[in-house]
């Protein structure tokens, strides 16, 4: 567990990259490899924690096919599908679909498929919201892939339906919304 | 007529520190009157209109204070607090025209802010460091936050310990530009539902987030919550992955309850956070892996599941006892010092230790 237990490889590259970009030293660092649900099993998740933060800043690196994907760079996600040819080669259901966004494009959101997933509240337009949850969906067509998924802030109660739109050249589109259209 | 002054004096009964002493000086260096709370008559609208600070003030400063006390008519305590600022001597001898508007401005927003908040504020580093931009927004967020502890008594000690420490510089404030925000490693979506955040000893806002300065109670508990992982650890760190991180939030998540009134915090509501860290989907990856990963940890969040789901909410210095108890027992545990502290549930201000040489 913690930073021993990672191979130094793989802690001597994250170290060396945040270093390069933020000229943050190794010292000021934690890592971990924490194993969140719906994570597919060909790809590994890294979360390098700046010390002095309450937890509050980190940054996600996703390895897949020896190569890594940051949390903070523009278009991670459309660069992992496109790398891992995903429209031809759709290996990941719709859970860790999510579950990939939920790490490279907007964090610390729980994914949520179901109405009981979620307390209830004494806010009935929330009840009503929640009401609506299902599972996540994913679909490959001609033009693309389609996602839609429910997450939640707990923090904030904030509950969002993602609608996400991949291309055929790997752009991606997607909308933050309070519920489907 | 509530003010700083009675809210230091509290403080400073409560728990005679040096520091407390140093803020009640500072307060008096303000130079509110001491006993304007408990004597003083109504102020009309007049009283300040017709005064010779209102005359030093620029046209603008001007206008904004008809504007304010048109808006507030009938209400003694907005014109009272507005003339306490113009009257206070600081405001004219150490503050500079833009100071001042920047602190009327925080008054105007936040009917109910007390101008000795707004004040001190002024003194602090955080303010010292702001650009002009930056000044504004701190006293509006002040201003709100002022507003919220002042009106609200049922909040306090939390809400108004919680002003006390940015006010004080006891804990900084920080208002971050978009690209520090990335920097941090926030994604820009992230961004689309970050309040705010704590690193080492300042409090940031993230004045990006839409709708920020309009969801007052969600602003009076993300300062609460953050704030109070400053005071708990910034002198007894914790490591990520451990018991100790996950009782430091657990914490922060109990207690911000406190400044919006609700005391203890609600079944269904501790049963969301309990959900949100130790769930299969949990939100905070790093508590989950602590909770899957140490069997002893877990036995004791489990218990507190149970408890739930018997409608017993844990508090969080039990929580502590508990964690204390595998002190020596569990590998997990790396700071024993964490779990045999008192934890800080309110806010109160404690000394800052000094960094190292």
């Amino acid at each position: 567990m913690g930073i021993t237990s990672i191979e130094k490889e793989i802690e001597q590259y994250i170290l060396t990259n945040l270093k390069e970009r933020f000229n943050l030293p190794a010292e000021k660092i934690s890592i971990s490899e924490p194993h969140p649900l719906n994570f597919p099993a060909d790809a590994r998740i890294f979360r390098a924690e700046k010390r002095g933060s309450y937890g509050n800043i980190y940054y996600n690196y996703i390895l897949v096919n020896g190569k890594f994907y940051c949390s903070v760079d523009e278009n991670n996600f459309s660069q992992l599908l496109a790398t891992e040819k995903f429209t031809s080669r759709p290996r990941w259901n719709s859970h860790q679909f999510a579950a990939l966004f939920l790490h490279l494009v907007v964090r610390e959101l729980r994914l949520v498929e179901s109405p009981s997933d979620i307390s209830k509240s004494s806010d009935e337009a929330f009840n009503s919201r929640v009401a609506k949850i299902t599972s996540p969906s994913l679909e490959i067509v001609e033009s693309g892939i389609e996602a839609h998924f429910w997450s939640y802030q707990a923090r904030y109660k904030r509950l969002d339906y993602w609608q996400i739109h991949i291309d055929s050249d790997y752009q991606m589109t997607y909308e933050r919304l309070s519920e489907p259209k | 007529m509530p003010t700083h002054l009675t809210r230091l004096s509290g403080q400073f009964e409560k728990s005679k520190t040096d520091f407390q002493a140093q803020a009640v000086r500072q307060a008096a260096n303000v130079g509110l009157p001491a006993t304007s709370n408990t004597t003083a008559k109504p102020v009309k609208p007049s009283d300040i209109t017709s005064s010779r600070s209102f005359d030093r003030l620029s046209p603008s400063q001007k206008g904004l204070v008809r504007d304010v006390l048109a808006q507030n008519a009938g209400n003694s305590q907005v014109a009272g607090q507005l003339k306490e600022m113009i009257d206070s001597p600081m405001f004219f001898k150490r503050l500079t025209s833009n100071d001042r508007s920047y602190a009327l401005n925080g008054l105007a927003k936040s009917p109910g802010a007390l101008a000795a908040d707004l004040l001190d504020f002024t003194q602090t580093a955080s303010y010292k460091g702001f650009s002009k931009m930056q000044k504004q927004q701190g006293q509006v967020i002040l201003g709100l936050l002022s507003a919220d502890a002042a009106l609200n008594p049922s909040h306090n000690p939390t809400s108004s310990n919680t002003v006390l420490a940015l006010t004080t510089g006891n804990v900084e404030l920080g208002l971050p530009t978009k690209k520090e925000l990335l920097d941090e490693g926030f994604t820009p979506e992230d961004l689309q539902s970050l309040y705010g955040f704590a690193y080492e000893n300042t409090m940031y806002f993230n004045v990006y987030l839409p709708g920020l300065l309009d969801s007052r109670p969600d602003m009076v508990r993300t300062a609460a919550h953050e704030i109070n992982h400053v005071l708990n650890d910034r002198d007894n760190d914790t490591e990520f992955d451990t018991p100790e991180r996950a009782l430091d939030e657990y914490r922060s998540w109990y207690m911000e309850n406190f400044a919006v009134g609700i005391n203890p915090p609600t079944v269904e509501y501790m049963q969301g956070v309990w959900e949100n860290f130790f769930s299969p989907n949990a939100g905070y990856d790093n508590i989950r892996e602590v909770y899957l990963q140490d069997p002893d940890f877990r036995q004791i969040v489990d218990q507190i599941k149970v408890d739930l789901d018997r409608g017993v909410v844990t508090d969080p210095e039990t929580f502590r006892l508990s964690l204390a108890e595998l002190i020596g027992k569990d590998p997990f545990i790396k700071n024993p010092r964490y779990l045999t502290t008192p934890g800080n549930l309110d806010n109160t201000l404690t000394q800052r230790a000094r960094p190292a040489e």
